[in-house]
């Protein structure tokens, strides 16, 4: 399911939903208190995650980040991964 | 003709809980008999090519590895680190874990194995048939290579990971649903990988080209399961590809023709990948795949029915037992898809005691059971199938089989039984912490899991 494009264009909005989708598909049990500031590499997002990530985000958002985004910066929490989606968003979607 | 033995204590599987099953009940004086049909001893530590052991530490914030269980698994995990075999312990995000050689982890087994006189040690032998008498074990049947022994065992331990003398001897067994089990996974070594070709950003580079190459259709969409680890051997690395059967066939881990199709599967997707990784990515254009492995990682299978199984919230909230004899200290790892592990930690961290009454068939009074196959729910043994778990639990279990074999009474009060194997296991003498390893090549993996 691919969600309108105008809904990506509010960073809370997407920031909401790449949080969900992280507690939903990659890391189970996540504490209450993780948010989009909390580390997550320390809770667990290693490489093989990463990969479902780009997957899930281009499945849902129907964006795709390119191998320059995939910098430990815009994987270290769900704040900065929102900013990097925003940004490939506005540059065209990213898709080849 | 065939061939008739008598021992005190059969171990039926010689992987991690049956090498340690084996060596603390000939350590306490029994005649032990250690019956595997693989040529190594390991199991999935070394025949699947698994190449870490967990659950051989606390859980615990601060930095400092300290052991679990005193006994065979902190002892083994020492001759590993002395014989060159493992480097660590290493955290990775939460937890400590202790990477190993699977080659290593089969010889210093041999060693630990020789040295504990009183085991005899038959491989490429399977537990074919059992034969039960008013709630006992009265005989096994050994098959190998088309000659047959009988063996008149006081005790067994079965340390088959797949329960399977419980299942022989009609001891009542469970398994999950086909479709919930955890994916097994197929397991390569690769040869030849430049030496930074997974540091720091580079292993993002390596899972965007393979995500990548997945989207572009060079690659199965079933490569999506893979994940690379390199080793603390110069140009080696492990693809680890977790898989679902092909084809949408359900997932049978007891089914000889489904393993054969996860074999053949496994293959072909660890080949088209180290081909991918050899043209597309940097620092693998002189790889190879240098190792098979003798089998297809298994991870949950049959589980027996013990007198108390361990459910999910024991392990959620770090139950204790009057019985215990072991602790299991891994979150619950989930692979019940093929995306990835998922982790759930006990609260406050807390370990979780594993009764005596989980390593006893139900009905059986000389059944012992140890390893991956305890009694537990299918989330429960989500942590507690890890090799440090199994090394204790199959210590415990050897040593309740020696005492039951010296003194068939002691069967009767489980709990009087759990009290003499926590006094043999030399419980309360935990050994020093010893300080976690950092930089270097483990650095580089630090916050990714296995
Ligand atoms: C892909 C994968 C990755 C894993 N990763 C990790 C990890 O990183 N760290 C970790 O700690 N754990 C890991 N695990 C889990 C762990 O490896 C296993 O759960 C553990 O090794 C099981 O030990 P065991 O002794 O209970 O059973 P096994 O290792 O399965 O040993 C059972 C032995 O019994 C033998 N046997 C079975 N039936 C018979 C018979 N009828 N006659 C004779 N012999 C028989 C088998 O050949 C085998 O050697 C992983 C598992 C898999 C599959």
């Amino acid at each position: 399911m691919t969600v309108a494009p105008t809904a990506i264009l509010d960073p809370s909005r997407l920031e909401h939903d790449l949080l969900r989708l992280v507690r939903e598909h990659l890391l189970d049990g996540l504490d209450d208190d993780f948010d989009a500031l909390s580390s997550l590499p320390d809770a667990g997002l290693d490489s093989m995650a990463i990969m479902q990530l780009l997957l899930l985000i281009e499945d849902r958002f129907g964006i795709w980040l390119p191998e320059e985004d995939l910098t430990r910066e815009n994987f270290a929490c769900i704040r900065s991964l929102t900013r990097a989606v925003t940004r490939r968003h506005a540059a065209g979607g990213g898709t080849p | 003709m065939t061939r008739q033995l008598r021992c005190d204590v059969l171990v039926a599987g010689g992987g991690s809980a049956g090498i340690a099953a084996a060596v603390a009940a000939a350590r306490r004086g029994a005649r032990v008999l250690l019956v595997e049909w693989h040529g190594t001893l390991g199991g999935m530590a070394t025949a699947a090519l698994v190449h870490s052991v967990c659950g051989l530490y606390l859980l615990r914030e601060e930095p400092g590895a300290v052991p679990a269980n005193p006994g065979i698994a902190t002892e083994f995990a020492a001759r590993l680190i002395a014989a060159g075999g493992a480097v660590g312990p290493v955290r990775m995000g939460r937890v400590d874990v202790l990477p190993h050689r699977p080659p290593m982890f089969a010889l210093v087994a041999d060693r630990i194995v020789a040295e504990a006189s009183g085991v005899q040690t038959w491989l490429h032998a399977a537990i074919a048939e059992v034969a039960c008498t008013a709630g006992r074990v009265e005989r096994v049947v050994v098959a190998c290579r088309g000659e047959r022994a009988e063996i008149e065992p006081a005790v067994v331990v079965d340390a088959t990971g797949d329960a399977s003398v419980a299942a022989l001897a009609d001891a009542a067994v469970e398994i999950e649903a086909a479709a919930r089990l955890q994916r097994p996974a197929y397991v390569v070594l690769l040869a030849g990988v430049a030496p930074d070709a997974l540091e720091g950003e580079r292993r993002l580079q390596v899972a965007h080209r393979i995500t990548s190459g997945i989207r572009a259709g060079r690659l199965p969409a079933a490569a999506r399961g893979a994940s690379l680890r390199a080793t603390q051997v110069p140009g080696e690395a492990y693809v680890t590809i977790d898989l679902e059967p092909p084809h949408g066939a359900p997932y049978h881990p007891l089914d000889p023709s489904c393993l054969a199709a996860l074999e053949v599967h496994g293959r072909e997707l660890a080949f088209s990948i180290a081909d991918f990784l050899r043209q597309h990515v940097d620092g693998f254009g002189g790889s190879v795949v240098a190792a098979l492995p003798a089998r297809v990682g298994v991870r949950e299978s049959r589980r027996v029915v013990g007198e108390r199984r361990i459910e999910t919230a024991d392990v959620e909230r770090g139950a204790t037992f009057p019985d215990s004899v072991a602790l299991a200290t891994w979150p619950i790892e989930l692979r019940e898809q093929t995306t990835g592990p998922r982790l759930r930690y006990p609260r406050d961290a807390r370990p979780t005691e594993i009764p005596l009454r989980a390593l006893r068939a139900g009905g059986v009074a000389n059944l012992f059971v140890a390893g991956r196959c305890i009694a537990a729910s299918h989330e429960a043994q989500a942590s507690l199938r890890v090799i440090g778990t199994c090394l204790a639990t199959g210590e415990a279990a050897g040593i309740a089989a020696a005492l039951v074999a010296q003194d068939a009474g002691a069967a009767g009060d489980t709990a009087a039984l759990a009290a003499l194997v926590r006094a043999g296991r030399g419980d309360g003498v935990l050994p020093e912490p010893r300080a976690p390893v950092r930089g270097g090549a483990s650095s580089a993996r630090q916050g990714d899991r296995r």
